[in-house]
């Protein structure tokens, strides 16, 4: 008896030899500056034993499929102007961010000679931490889905009027966990807003501007370059507004465990077993935050039901949304 | 599961009350008298369709005599049937006439394979099988069109991909989920029809019935079926099994956010994340009607759909 189970277990390892060979795994993340937060592109990526490699994109995003995905391999990336970082495979998580140094050459070849005094701000920022969720590490930190089927609006002030938009950043998450299994879609078009404030109410009033942004890479930070739009904000107070297109483009198809129960036999009604319930929504999932200073007060956010403006009542968490200025 | 007679018409079901009679119906071969297994049954006012299991049994409640519909009978190698409901009244067995309409298919050797319509699994994202926002879907069957460069190769394997959640990829493992995507369907083969363009005759007679547990993609080799392709162009179609083993759920909410929860049949298939100049998938309404599947237009113009001839 004991042959034959060390039998079926040999075989057993056998069979699943060829499977652990080939597994294939994919490695995704952002490669930004350390200093200033902002997305590197062109960084080398490589898989060191496996030799492949790839490069960011704009958004410092990259993606690389191993297809021997060896257990002992180092990621490393590296740039010219940066400290070259290696990672182990086994340190890696989905979607990480990497941060790199600039290296101190570099630093001392280039002298800053600005005289002027600097007047680009960042409103409502977040960091690269923000968009992350690390349950069970120190105090912990998570994050959750915000989304719409129509448009939502943050409130914002400016310290002047007539500031000019250079860049909105947000934060847009991947839905990849359980309970809410969805298929993995990278493809996204929507709608940025600029509103003015509603006089009498508050809430947001006309579009003043619109830009439409698609996104297709699955990067957890997304900046929004305004700068060639030459768009200036003509009052302190103003809203940025994401309104979702609803149509096949921006899909995602989830799934849920529902009990089946429409068989009709002879005897009856019968429960064989659990169905499938697929559900489909709609991208982007912007991300919502606690930030780690937990009195800092939340930015108004409205959502539009039925064409009107009301305050988002779910609100639980900051919205990663952010304006950077030039005033 | 013999015991087992058949899916009750849902939205009938719900509109008949406890004490309304229910009629019951034998789908049987006209010539032998055997039934005839996996009988597509469409309601086309209602917008329903079932399929029978093997013993080719139904069940409508109500009376019929004042029901208004068309209810059209077909399954594959048999002449499609279509009779106004209320003729139904007072029958038990409906017979359905054979017909043989695969061409002869030939038994000559080709090599040289050639791939047509390949798609990369990693980068499919849309679906078509589900109901959303915008659509419901309603359809029988969903085709791939397929060209060739000379008419006469042969068919020789077809490979798919479907909506599976879990055990996929190592990264989405959703264990005690994993049994929830299970399907049993159909591939037909289809001719160019030469009027609409769309599909037209069987090209296989033989009942080509695939399964799948878990995992998405789905390999069919054809080999043994001999099949013939006659013109540079022909269809390979996904036939929905529209009974109790595929059934689940589908989600879906209107312009007032109105949820709505329909019975969904899998499996759903795969849009090709690779555009085309050109419209190639097709669906087969519930009025058994050939129509272009532009749902996912600009971007998606062909299933994830391959298939392997051999000049």
């Amino acid at each position: 008896m004991p042959n034959l189970t060390y039998r079926c277990l040999f075989i057993s390892i056998l069979c699943l030899l060829p499977a652990l060979c080939f597994a294939q795994k994919v490695y995704d993340g952002q490669v930004i500056d350390k200093a200033t937060e902002d997305p590197i592109p062109g960084v080398n990526v490589t898989l060191i034993k496996e030799k492949i490699g790839t490069q960011t994109n704009k958004r410092g995003y990259f993606e690389l499929s191993s297809e021997q995905s060896l257990p002992e391999d180092t990621l490393k990336f590296s740039s010219v102007g940066y400290k070259t970082l290696k990672l182990p495979v086994s340190a890696y998580q989905p979607q990480i961010f990497i941060t790199l140094e600039a290296s101190s050459t570099q630093l001392n070849e280039v002298r800053i000679a600005n005289k002027k005094k600097r007047k680009d701000i960042v409103l409502d920022k977040f960091g690269w931490y923000d968009l992350k969720d690390f349950q069970g590490v120190g105090n912990g930190h998570s994050t959750e889905a915000v989304k719409s089927q129509t448009a939502l609006a943050k409130f914002f002030t400016a310290p002047n009027a007539n500031a000019k938009l250079l860049k909105v950043s947000l934060g847009r998450m991947d839905l990849l966990s359980a309970p809410t299994y969805a298929v993995r879609n990278k493809l996204t078009t929507f709608l940025i807003h600029i509103m003015s404030q509603d006089a009498v109410t508050g809430a947001p009033g006309k579009i003043i501007f619109t830009k439409t942004v698609s996104l297709n890479d699955n990067s957890l930070w997304v900046d929004i370059d305004f700068t060639n739009d030459k768009f200036v904000i003509p009052a302190k107070n103003f809203f940025i507004a994401v309104e979702w297109i609803i149509n096949p483009y921006n899909e995602i198809i989830g799934v849920n465990k529902a009990p089946k129960v429409a068989k009709t036999t002879k005897h009856g009604y019968q429960v064989i077993k659990d169905a499938s319930e697929y559900y489909v929504c709609y991208q982007p999932f912007l991300i919502g935050y606690n930030p780690e200073d937990d009195t800092r007060k939340r930015a108004l956010l409205y959502i539009r039901n039925n064409n009107k403006w009301q305050i988002f009542q779910h609100q639980r968490s900051e919205l990663a949304l952010s304006a950077t200025i030039h005033y | 599961m013999k015991k087992i007679t058949a899916l009750l018409l849902c939205l009938f079901s719900l509109r008949a009350n406890a004490q309304e009679k229910l009629n019951k119906f034998h789908v049987v071969d006209s010539l032998s008298g055997k039934a005839v297994p996996s009988v597509s049954i469409t309601l086309v006012r209602a917008k329903l369709s079932i399929n029978t299991e093997k013993d080719g049994i139904f069940m409508i409640p109500g009376n019929l005599a004042i029901l208004r519909d068309t209810v059209i009978l077909y399954a594959q190698n048999y002449k499609s049937c279509n009779m106004l409901l209320r003729s139904l009244n007072g029958r038990d067995t409906l017979r359905l006439i054979k017909y043989d309409a695969a061409l002869k298919n030939s038994l000559a050797k080709y090599d040289a394979d050639t791939l047509l319509n390949e798609y990369r699994k990693k980068d499919i994202v849309h679906y078509a099988g589900v109901n959303t926002s915008i659509a419901k879907f309603e359809y029988l069957q969903i085709a791939q069109q397929f060209y060739t460069t000379k008419p006469g190769t042969s068919l020789k394997s077809v490979k798919l991909n479907r909506l599976a959640f879990g055990f996929d990829t190592s990264e989405y493992t959703w264990t005690h989920l994993v049994h929830l995507d299970v399907t049993k369907f159909r591939i037909r083969i289809y001719d160019i029809d030469p009027i609409t363009h769309g599909p037209g005759r069987d090209l296989c007679s033989k009942v080509i019935e695939e399964s799948k547990s878990f995992g998405s993609q789905v390999s069919i080799n054809l080999k043994k079926y001999n099949i013939t392709i006659p013109n540079t162009t022909f269809f390979v179609a996904v036939e929905w099994m529209r009974d109790f083993y595929n059934a689940g759920y589908s989600i879906s909410y209107d312009k007032e956010g109105k949820k709505s929860r329909e019975i969904n049949y899998r499996p759903a298939i795969g849009i090709s994340a690779a555009t085309g100049d050109k419209l190639n998938i097709w669906t087969l309404n519930l009025k058994r009607e050939w129509e272009p599947f532009s749902y996912f237009m600009p971007f998606g113009t062909d299933l994830a759909m391959s298939a392997v001839i051999a000049h």
